[in-house]
Formats: structure tokens, C-alpha cells, sequence
């Protein structure tokens, strides 16, 4: 009797298979010495949603984008907020089966410029997710990923071929955090958000800040250091706000004192775009310009109201470029 | 009833007792005296997981794939 073993190589955890053995991202298999993915085209949540809501703040604001997701992740973050997806074996989600053609024809005729692929944790539906990007950009489409970016480099520097712009989270400066919180590991985050700034994709990244987990002054220091030496001082941080879920139910939401503390902490070490998310109303939701001050785009929860940049991305009241995919 | 006769159903009841005594001792013990090699037991789970599997792929009339990025590892064992 031979054993016919193989070795998933997508994600840092490399899961060693046996036969009609499954991976960690519950979604990955083997059958017959060789690896399939279960969640192809098994759509387990399509919906239209502003861009926004990604968040993503300097790409195409103020249009509308088709998101799907399947189910499976190959983290298991205590916080989740779409857990009944990304802690599901695909047999327990409610599919529907969308192939790439659909999920380009169904974004068109929603009048959708992009897709993106999101909720759960699309690294673990690698394959559908870049069989539609590349028919996507053949349709004159974005393609947009939100991801934990816990991925090896060969997968996704093939990705980031086809993929327009991804937010990343970053949960966490400590690797302890990954470990206890995540059941992952920070190094190969680290690395992922590098790579994909070397590939030259639009980058936000996300920090989920959570009440007596991350949210000390020297990790919020340690955090953005690292963010401006590796990434500089232009790339968008998003301090979203926790709200109890999942197994961290007993936790309360974030204060917005921490979220405004963190975003003074972020400014002070030279960021020039930081966000504060799920926080309506806050002024910490609108972009300013870092040369006059001015706000060039105010925004309200997912609303967007005036935009004051040329066509080209510039400060209509200083000229200055501010970057990001603005058409 | 005789004291023969019931010498005979008291030889046959004890005969019965040491009998289902001795096949439930052996029962019990087999699997240690006789351990499945490591090729039966993978064989075995193998069909455990490859029944569960199915039973999965029919309750979400779910397809399979080919992924991309993996690699197979040096075969175990031998037919």
C-alpha cells in the first residue's frame, strides 16, 4: 500500500497531506497524490459594495465594486469578523456557483469598475481568485484583494500580476500577537507586505486595534516605525476600530480616545495619510493634504463628500501629488 | 431430573462460561499481540477519511479543482 503524500507550498504553514487529508485552510486537498482546491467558483458571498469599504481611500474613490468570497482562511484570529465564512469547511457554506465569466458579466452589468476579492481570505482561494483577475483585467477591470497577506512568495508574486490594489492587514507588531491571537506568525506578513510593495500594487494596510491586546503606546511606536522605515511615509494606515465578536466577545470596542491616540502617535512619527475606520463622524475618516493642510477628500462612514484633486491627483490648493489610483 | 443430567448442564455451562471468557480475553487483546502493520492502519484511515470526504463533496455538491503551488512528497511504504 502506498501513500501518496504531497505538500501545499501557497502559505507559510506548508501543510504535509495525506490523501483525502485537508489543509489548515480547511478548503485544500488531496486526492490521488495530487492537490485540488474545493472553493472554485463556489462563491459563498457576492455583493456590491463601495470602495471604501475595503477600505481602500486612495484608489477610485467613490465607486462601487463587485466582492466575493469563498469560505476558508489559513489564520483563525479570535476576532473575525466574518468567521461563519473563514472557519467553515466549504460543504457548511451556502454556495452558489459563480465562474469567472459571471463574476466579470454580473460586476459589469452592475455597473462595478472592479472586483474584489475579500470577507474571508482570498490566499486560500488562490486559483479562482486569479483565473477571474486575469479575465477581469482583460475586461478593462481592477481587481482589488483584502488579505492577511500569510502567503509564500512564489504565489504571490504571481498574483500580484493580475491584482490592481490589496489592503493588508496588519494586526499586530508582535509576533507573540500572531501566535496567541492569529495562530499565525508576523515574519512572513512582514515579508508579504515588502513583496507586494516591490511589485509596484497599490498598498493600504489595516490595523485592527483591540483594547488590551495592541493597543499600548509602544506598540503603536514600534508599529509605524516599522511601517515608515520598510514602506515610507505615504502609504495609507487605516486604525479600524474593534468591535466584540467571535471569541473576543468578552472584550469591549475600541475607545476612541485609543483610535485618536494612536492616530496623533502614527502622524508624530511622519506618517502622511492615517485613517481611523468604523468610526463614523470622526475627523480622522477624511484625507488632508500633508503640504497645506487643506482636506481634499471628506468622507462620512462610506460617503464621500467633496473631492478636491485635479484629474492627475494633485491638491487642487497647492499642486501637491497625492498619491494613490485616482482614475 | 437426574444428578447425572445435571452433572452434564452444569459441565456445559462452565464449558460455555470459559469459552466466551477465553474468546473475550482474546478479543481484547489482538490488536496487541497481532498490531495491524503501519500499511493496514494508513490503509484503513485512508479509507475513513476518503469515505468522510465524499460525504463532504456530496453534501456541498462541491468540484474539484487542480491547485497551483504545491508539491508531492517521497512515496511511504510499498504495494
Amino acid at each position: 500500500m502506498a501513500t501518496k503524500k504531497v505538500q501545499c507550498l501557497l502559505c507559510p504553514r506548508h501543510c504535509e497531506l495525506r490523501e483525502y487529508e485537508r489543509g489548515d485552510c480547511r478548503v485544500r486537498v488531496n486526492v490521488g497524490g495530487e492537490l485540488h482546491t474545493l472553493v472554485w467558483a463556489e462563491a459563498c458571498s457576492a455583493n456590491i459594495d463601495p470602495m471604501e469599504k475595503k477600505p481602500l481611500f486612495h484608489f477610485l474613490p467613490a465607486t462601487w465594486i463587485f466582492s466575493i468570497a469563498t469560505a476558508g482562511c489559513n489564520l483563525h484570529c479570535k476576532f473575525c469578523q466574518n468567521w461563519q465564512l473563514s472557519q467553515s469547511n466549504p460543504e457548511d457554506t451556502r454556495n452558489f456557483r459563480l465562474v469567472p465569466a459571471d463574476v466579470v458579466a454580473e460586476a459589469k452589468a452592475s455597473g462595478c469598475g472592479s472586483v474584489a476579492y475579500t470577507y474571508s481570505e482570498p490566499v486560500v482561494f488562490y486559483e479562482y481568485v486569479k483565473d477571474t483577475a486575469r479575465l477581469a483585467r482583460g475586461e478593462g477591470l481592477r481587481n482589488v484583494l483584502v488579505t492577511a497577506a500569510f502567503i509564500d512568495e512564489k504565489p504571490l508574486r504571481e498574483l500580484c500580476q493580475f491584482i490592481d490594489a490589496i489592503n493588508t492587514d496588519l494586526k499586530s507588531i508582535r509576533n507573540d500577537y500572531y501566535q496567541e491571537i492569529c495562530d499565525g506568525e508576523l515574519p512572513p506578513v512582514q515579508r508579504a507586505i515588502k513583496i507586494i510593495q516591490q511589485e509596484g500594487v497599490w498598498q493600504e494596510l489595516t490595523y485592527l486595534i483591540i483594547p488590551t491586546l495592541n493597543d499600548t503606546d509602544e506598540e503603536f511606536h514600534d508599529y509605524f516605525h516599522w511601517v515608515l522605515d520598510e514602506l515610507g511615509p505615504d502609504i495609507p494606515l487605516h486604525l479600524s476600530r474593534f468591535y466584540p465578536t467571535y471569541k473576543l466577545s468578552n472584550l469591549p470596542p475600541t475607545p476612541t480616545s485609543t483610535l485618536t491616540r494612536a492616530r496623533n502617535i502614527a502622524l508624530e512619527v511622519g506618517h502622511n495619510y492615517v485613517y481611523v475606520g468604523n468610526m463614523p463622524g470622526h475627523p480622522g475618516e477624511s484625507t488632508y493634504c500633508p503640504g497645506c493642510g487643506a482636506t481634499i477628500i471628506r468622507r462620512r462612514g462610506y460617503n464621500i463628500g467633496e473631492v478636491k484633486l485635479t484629474a492627475e491627483g494633485r491638491c487642487i490648493f497647492c499642486g501637491r501629488e497625492i498619491p494613490g489610483v485616482w482614475r | 431430573m437426574s444428578r447425572r443430567l445435571q452433572n452434564i448442564i452444569g459441565a456445559f455451562t462452565l464449558l460455555a462460561i470459559i469459552v466466551s471468557v477465553v474468546a473475550l480475553a482474546w478479543w481484547a487483546i489482538y490488536d496487541s499481540v497481532f498490531p495491524p502493520t503501519p500499511e493496514e492502519s494508513e490503509a484503513q484511515l485512508t479509507e475513513e477519511r476518503k469515505d468522510q470526504f465524499l460525504k463532504a463533496l456530496e453534501k456541498g455538491n462541491l468540484e474539484l479543482h487542480p491547485a497551483e503551488h504545491w508539491k508531492p512528497l517521497e512515496v511511504e511504504g510499498g504495494d
